[in-house]
């Protein structure tokens, strides 16, 4: 077989190729974008523990000012980049109306399997010791950093705190996601 | 049938892709950390070999033969990228376990070994059976792997760690090698 006819048979595969995968990407494009909100909504749900956000629609990235449907404001949802031992941990921490966080997560990290996931809330309740603090009492200390994963903790003590403060600072938003009765 | 059966055990045993030709040894280390995560990977790794190696072994003699490598990432490409979004689709929760490992099956080269030693060279039903015994003997050393990491792991965390995948996977290779040293 010549060069040319290789390359021709080569490029006929990969056109049906292309033309799969494109028919693969539409049969299942709707369906993955429904997860992945429906995904965004359970973690709303877990930060808060207010099942009323599984009800939550609209747009779903950080920041967020969730209201009920006569318009009192419920939480205020941020996202938070804090640096860890192993890179990157992402937060999100959600804020009541008087300004006391209403819970945290890591909802992403590379801390050390069986040490620095401490901070994750499924696997140990220390996250859950943010709740119903705010930015004063966690510079005094209301937190205890975890020996051994000190540097991890610390780091998301330090990030909780800076967020709060950043959100304290920022100026208040409208509602951007309404609930509905 | 019996050469099914024969061809079976080999796979699982002395074939082993996994413990007996030290094959796909990446994403076994890394995601059998617990039974579930291992089932998944199990399951897309085993759909991805199947339907790439009949597919191969369906377009054998049109596939040209010295861009037979492209030809085959093509193929492999198609079927591990179809496995991915399926399971995106419909097995949301276990893919965001496994999503990294999910889309590298396309590099796995347990699947490529077979495309280029099997089902380029056989028929359609000869490649089907090839690659049901790799794939399940593939997803026998997942499963032992992530079953043995979860249950030592509960009293020795280091066992869910990556060098306790290192440790944990060398005693097995260790343990299937022992018996054959004689008659070696």
């Amino acid at each position: 077989m010549t060069m040319v006819a290789s390359s021709l048979r080569l490029a006929l595969l990969g056109t049906v190729v292309a033309a799969l995968l494109a028919g693969v990407d539409a049969v299942t494009r709707g369906q993955i974008l429904a997860n992945e909100q429906r995904g965004l909504v359970r973690v709303f749900v877990d930060v808060t523990g207010d099942g009323r956000l599984a009800k939550l629609t609209g747009p779903l990235t950080p920041p967020l000012t969730v209201c009920t449907a006569a318009g009192t404001p419920l939480y205020a949802v941020y996202g938070h980049t804090a640096r860890g031992y192993a890179g990157v941990i992402q937060l999100l921490l959600a804020v009541d109306a008087a300004g006391k966080v209403a819970g945290v997560r890591a909802i992403s990290h590379r801390e050390t399997a069986g040490i620095g996931d401490v901070i994750d809330g499924g696997k140990s309740d220390w996250i859950r010791s943010f709740d119903g603090l705010t930015a004063a009492s966690l510079s005094a200390g209301a937190v205890d950093v975890v020996s051994g994963a000190s540097v991890t903790t610390r780091a998301v003590i330090d990030g909780v705190r800076d967020a709060l403060i950043d959100a304290a600072s920022a100026p208040s938003q409208g509602c951007s996601n309404v609930l509905d009765d | 049938m019996s050469s099914t059966i024969d061809e079976l055990k080999m796979s699982a045993w002395r074939d082993n892709p996994a413990w007996g030709q030290l094959l796909g040894l990446c994403p076994l280390l890394a995601v059998t950390t617990s039974v579930t995560n291992a089932t998944g990977l199990a399951i897309a790794s085993f759909c991805v070999l199947v339907t790439s190696n009949v597919t191969i072994s369906a377009i054998r003699r049109f596939a040209p033969d010295h861009v037979r490598l492209p030809a085959f990432m093509l193929v492999i490409g198609l079927c591990a990228t179809t496995v991915t979004l399926l399971m995106q689709a419909f097995a949301f929760e276990l893919y965001e376990r496994i999503a990294l490992y999910a889309q590298l099956t396309v590099a796995n080269c347990v699947i490529l070994a077979h495309a280029e030693r099997v089902a380029r060279r056989q028929a359609i039903h000869r490649a089907l059976i090839d690659s049901v015994t790799t794939g399940l003997g593939f997803a026998l050393a997942l499963l032992v792997l992530g079953a043995t990491r979860e249950l030592v792991g509960l009293g020795l965390p280091l066992a869910a760690l990556p060098p306790g995948a290192f440790l944990i996977a060398g005693l097995l290779i260790a343990l299937k090698n022992a018996p054959w040293r004689d008659d070696a």
